[in-house]
Order: structure tokens, then C-alpha cells, then sequence
């Protein structure tokens, strides 16, 4: 995984920042946020939007799950930036460091019933960065045309 | 996230799952897939046609159901998913599995 690092907001990008308990009460409103603002995603379609919110949402729970195991203090603050074609979700959290590179891909031939998350979330995006601790950020970005960053897909014309 | 069952002749169970299937909603799904299971039907039918968002907590839920039935000799069949569910399934290569 790459740096995951906020800088400031590109020319052209807007940024949205809100809050949340991290708890799997919370997941669907972060969800219906997350949604709202891919709604301001130029280029984005349905797919772009099923895609981003399963990612968000495997991440959201992966916090919960594992960075705050047993703590019911935490919070996740929800970075979005809004550019042309793409948008860049920044989800941080100061729960435990989570070791990425340790976690192999599951074996779906055995059909297995978890370890599934992190698998469907770099799925689901075009870029996976990830910077541990103290705060750790989990940086998600998608593209409305992988293969162009920043072009705008044809839908929005 | 609403569900329904429905036992019907022949041994088969039908399951309706509406609304988001996700790590917090699954937690009031278990007692009933547990149930089904309880029951050994020969064939179970789970409609996802209304069932809008699943993540990989609900797919684990259905997979263990696929498990268990097909242990005692029933089968799992999923039908009607669409969208964002649908999609989800099939990159996990369940679609065939599953009968999509």
C-alpha cells in the first residue's frame, strides 16, 4: 500500500469532512453520508456508487472489528475529496494498526465465511493506501474512468 | 433489514431478505438461518430481489447456510439478487454456487 497522507484540497476538489462513533451503529449512516457525496462525483454512476460504498463499508467495519476491538471510545473521521472523476475517501481512526500486507487474499475456491473484507474493499476501488499510526489513514480512490485519473466518464455529459 | 420465511410443500423453506444485510443487521438474521437449518429442508430459496446493500458479513452468513444445508443433504439456491448484492456475489465467484 502507498502513502495515505491528507494534503490539502487540489484545485478544482472540494472537501467534506464529518465524524463518527466507531460503531456498527453508525454504519449506516456513514454509509447514506458516503453516498450523498458520491452523488457530487462527476461521472459517477450507479456502478461507481455500489462500488465506493461496499469499499467504505468494509472498511468502516474492519475498524470497529479490529482497530477498536473492545473499546466503545472510538471515533472515525471521514476525509472526502471531490474532484472531477474521481473521489478520494480518507478514513481515519486511532485504533490499532492494522498490518495489510499480512492478510492474504481468501481462498475463494474453500468458499470461506470471513476474512472476505479487505479483499472485496481493493476490489472495489482503483487505489489502496494505508499509513499506520498514531492516526491511522486509510486512503480509498476511485476513478468514473480507471484508465484516465481525473477524466470524466461519458454518463455525465 | 426485514426478512420473511416461508415453508412450503415438499420440504422447501423460502427466505426474503429485504433492506441491507450487513455486519450489524446479520446479528438478527443467525437465529433464523440457524432455525432453517434446525429444520434440515431439502431445499432452501433465498430471494434477494429487495435486498439492496450486503457486505462481507452477509455473504458469510449466507455461505455458512449454503454449508450447513448442503451438509445435511438439502440444497441452497439465491435468487433474484440484483445491483450492488449481485455484484458482490459475483466477485466472490458465488454466483454459480449459488445457482445465480
Amino acid at each position: 500500500m502507498g502513502s495515505a497522507v491528507s494534503t490539502k484540497p487540489a484545485a478544482g476538489s472540494m472537501r467534506v469532512t464529518f465524524q463518527l462513533r466507531a460503531s456498527l451503529e453508525c454504519r449506516a449512516v456513514a454509509i447514506d453520508l458516503v453516498s450523498t457525496i458520491i452523488g457530487h462525483v462527476q461521472g459517477a454512476d450507479r456502478m461507481f456508487r455500489h462500488e465506493m460504498v461496499t469499499a467504505f463499508g468494509e472498511a468502516f467495519n474492519n475498524i470497529v472489528a479490529h482497530g477498536y476491538r473492545g473499546r466503545t471510545d472510538g471515533m472515525v473521521e471521514i476525509e472526502a475529496d471531490i474532484r472531477p472523476g474521481e473521489l478520494i475517501l480518507r478514513i481515519k481512526d486511532e485504533g490499532s494498526v492494522v498490518d495489510y500486507g499480512a492478510i492474504s487474499p481468501p481462498d475463494l475456491e474453500t468458499l470461506p465465511e470471513s476474512g472476505m473484507g479487505v479483499y472485496i474493499m481493493h476490489a472495489m476501488v482503483d487505489e489502496v493506501a494505508y499509513s499506520g499510526g498514531p492516526l491511522n489513514v486509510l486512503s480509498l480512490t476511485k476513478r468514473t474512468n480507471p484508465g484516465a485519473p481525473g477524466h470524466v466518464g461519458p454518463d455525465q455529459s | 433489514m426485514n426478512f420473511t420465511r416461508t415453508n412450503v410443500e415438499g420440504g422447501e423453506c423460502q427466505l426474503r431478505i429485504e433492506g441491507a444485510l450487513d455486519a450489524l443487521t446479520v446479528r438478527d438474521l443467525r437465529p433464523v438461518l440457524d432455525a432453517i437449518v434446525a429444520d434440515q429442508p431439502k431445499r432452501v430459496v433465498v430471494d434477494l430481489a429487495e435486498l439492496t446493500l450486503i457486505d462481507s458479513s452477509g455473504v458469510g452468513a449466507i455461505v455458512s447456510l449454503f454449508k450447513r444445508v448442503k451438509a445435511n443433504g438439502g440444497e441452497v439456491v439465491v435468487v433474484r439478487a440484483q445491483e450492488q448484492p449481485l455484484a458482490v456475489l459475483k466477485l466472490l465467484k458465488l454466483d454459480r454456487v449459488l445457482g445465480l
